[in-house]
């Protein structure tokens, strides 16, 4: 019996309405995990800022949450120009309000070897991950402390920032840069009432983002072929669903963990913990090369 | 403005019902954040078991669990033996039914500095706080993997576990073990759907053991406040919640940014001697 199968979609967790009146940004909300996260504060009542890129990719959110009776605005913002975030909190916030919570969700990820990482690709993956993160907490403090009022930041993060990311280590590299970030600011900005914690989700596939698949040889067309490969390595003997992840980004941000700042929360089924019992080891280039000449065949 | 204080103890967070049909079982719950677990356990809708060496360590928090209309039951023995801890289990479960959430909760014990500790104190200390994890959890364990219905486990670690704990290295010691307990756990069980975790709090209020005085505490945290008890029984109904199902092996520290500040401490570094005797000559001496 693997661990228990969580509660159904729509099931709450914190009283009803706990973020109403909440403006909650979510970087990267329209799509996966990011709106999957979103709907959550959404169910509780919040006001939702959906931002990414494209808009075409923050309309998905916004018509999510919208779809459930929430509220839901959408704005274009590139995390990786701190000109544009500023930007797009302005237009948030002209519609919403002052954002008091904020998710730093945006991320780009995708599998290579590190020999054969390109030092664009390195950049780019920081850019987003690392820089993104850095210019949204920061525009998201300047305001807070302006206006004397606290608020709430939570990094989406990976478990192996603790590990380093075999490949993938462009992301790893970024996301631990996020945990040093994470203890920094939380001693930073305690005084000023701003909390900030990072959440790291182990494997949660995501249907709608899989066009977009990290995994080598990943595509839309092997989603149910990536779980099965990913499951059977999990102690936990499932995979997350979404709606954990933003079950924990609620509490985390409520006011019940208003003493929780600088902490890096792990949510994996024990995946992290089980390196040293483990499969046969099989080099990352090998890996990454087989998996791509599989995907090419089939 | 240092971080707001949270929702007063008498707001619930999960459903009154989310614990319905489960026996919690909290060891050593004589201190504030013991009391304030067993309430929020009682009025999330579980039934209490408190364990502890004497039946007046459990007074306050069953009188806890009464004042939210909660169900109780004081079961006493060593915990530090295992032979004890199985006779208590089986008191438990033979009045109330299979316990599927357990609270290994420790009280602090007062800190001392290494030279002033005896081999007996630190024994007293390391071999009290683990062995009572190790003996509960493995009979938790045994008993939940041989019928199948899984069950949640809580620790007590500390947020010092990559610093050390200057002034409490025994106590430090042992939770640095728990923690490392804890993730060992969390891989052999999750087959089984027993989840481990593990909370490590800060300064909390009213769970101090001294010589330093609370009040002197407050000023060291970044966070302006101690954790007062009752943040962290949300915590801890959250980890035992199924809304946490897929949390297991996870550590969550409780501590208003503490163990991140010292690259920022403006004050002058006092040996721990120095500031041990200073607390022990004032009012606030060991308990």
């Amino acid at each position: 019996m693997p661990l228990s199968d969580p509660p159904p979609l729509g099931a709450r967790m914190l009283p009803e309405n706990s973020y109403r009146d909440v403006v909650v940004m979510v970087t990267g909300g329209g799509t996966g995990l990011g709106k999957a996260i979103a709907l959550e504060f959404a169910r509780l009542g919040a006001k939702v800022a959906v931002v990414s890129r494209k808009p075409e990719n923050w309309q998905l959110g916004v018509d999510a949450i919208r779809a459930i009776g929430g509220i839901a605005e959408g704005g274009s913002m590139d995390v990786r120009d701190a000109a544009s975030v500023k930007a797009g909190f302005d237009e948030v916030e002209a519609k919403l309000g002052p954002v008091s919570v904020l998710i730093n969700n945006a991320a780009g990820n995708f599998e290579v070897p590190a020999d054969r990482m390109s030092p664009n690709a390195f950049k780019t993956v920081t850019d987003i991950v690392l820089n993104g993160t850095f210019y949204c907490t920061r525009e998201f403090g300047l305001r807070r402390i302006a206006l004397k009022q606290g608020g709430a930041v939570l990094n989406i993060g990976a478990p192996y920032w603790a590990t380093g990311g075999p490949g993938t280590s462009h992301s790893a590299a970024a996301k631990a840069g996020v945990v040093n970030l994470t203890w920094s600011l939380a001693v930073e900005w305690a005084p000023d009432n701003i909390r900030i914690n990072t959440l790291a989700p182990g494997y949660f596939p995501e249907r709608d983002r899989s066009s977009h698949s990290v995994e080598a040889g990943g595509s839309a067309d092997n989603v149910d072929e990536q779980i099965a490969r990913r499951l059977i390595t999990i102690p936990a003997g499932r995979v997350g669903s979404a709606r954990e992840l933003g079950w924990l980004s609620t509490f985390l941000c409520s006011p019940y963990a208003n003493y929780i700042t600088g902490q890096i929360v792990v949510l994996d089924g024990t995946n992290w913990l089980r390196r040293w019992h483990t499969m046969p080891f099989e080099p990352i280039r090998e890996s990454y090369d087989r998996r791509l000449a599989e995907a090419k065949k089939a | 403005m240092p971080l707001a204080p949270s929702y007063p103890a008498a707001a619930s967070m999960l459903a009154a019902d989310t614990f319905n049909g489960h026996v919690a079982l909290i060891t050593e719950p004589g201190d504030s954040v013991g009391c304030a677990i067993a309430a929020e356990l009682a009025r999330s809708g579980a039934v209490v078991v408190l364990a502890d060496r004497d039946a007046a360590a459990c007074q306050a928090a069953a009188a806890a669990v009464e004042a939210v209309g909660g169900k109780t039951k004081v079961v006493t023995g060593d915990l530090t033996d295992a032979v004890a801890v199985k006779a208590i289990f089986d008191e438990a479960e033979g009045a109330l039914g299979a316990v599927t959430i357990l609270v290994n909760h420790i009280c602090a014990r007062p800190d001392l500095p290494v030279e002033l500790m005896a081999l007996d104190r630190w024994r007293a200390v390391t071999h009290g706080m683990l062995d009572t994890v190790f003996n509960c959890t493995r009979e938790l364990g045994a008993r939940r993997i041989a019928d199948g219905k899984g069950g949640s486990v809580v620790n007590f670690g500390t947020p010092n576990i990559d610093t050390g704990g200057a002034g409490r290295a025994d106590m430090t010691a042992a939770q640095s073990a728990v923690m490392n307990l804890t993730k060992s756990l969390a891989v052999e069980w999750a087959p089984y759907n027993i989840r481990v975790n593990c909370i490590a709090p800060g300064f909390v209020a009213g769970a101090e053991a001294g010589p330093v005085a609370e009040s002197d505490l407050a000023v060291t945290v970044p966070a302006g406040r101690l954790c007062e008890p009752h943040e962290v029984a949300w915590v801890a109904a959250y980890m035992c919640s199924p809304f946490a199902a897929y949390l297991s092996g996870a550590i969550m520290s409780i501590d208003g940014a503490s163990w991140e500040r010292p690259g920022r401490s403006p004050n002058a570094f006092q040996p721990i001697r120095t500031r041990y005797d200073a607390a022990a000559a004032s009012n606030h001496g060991p308990k």
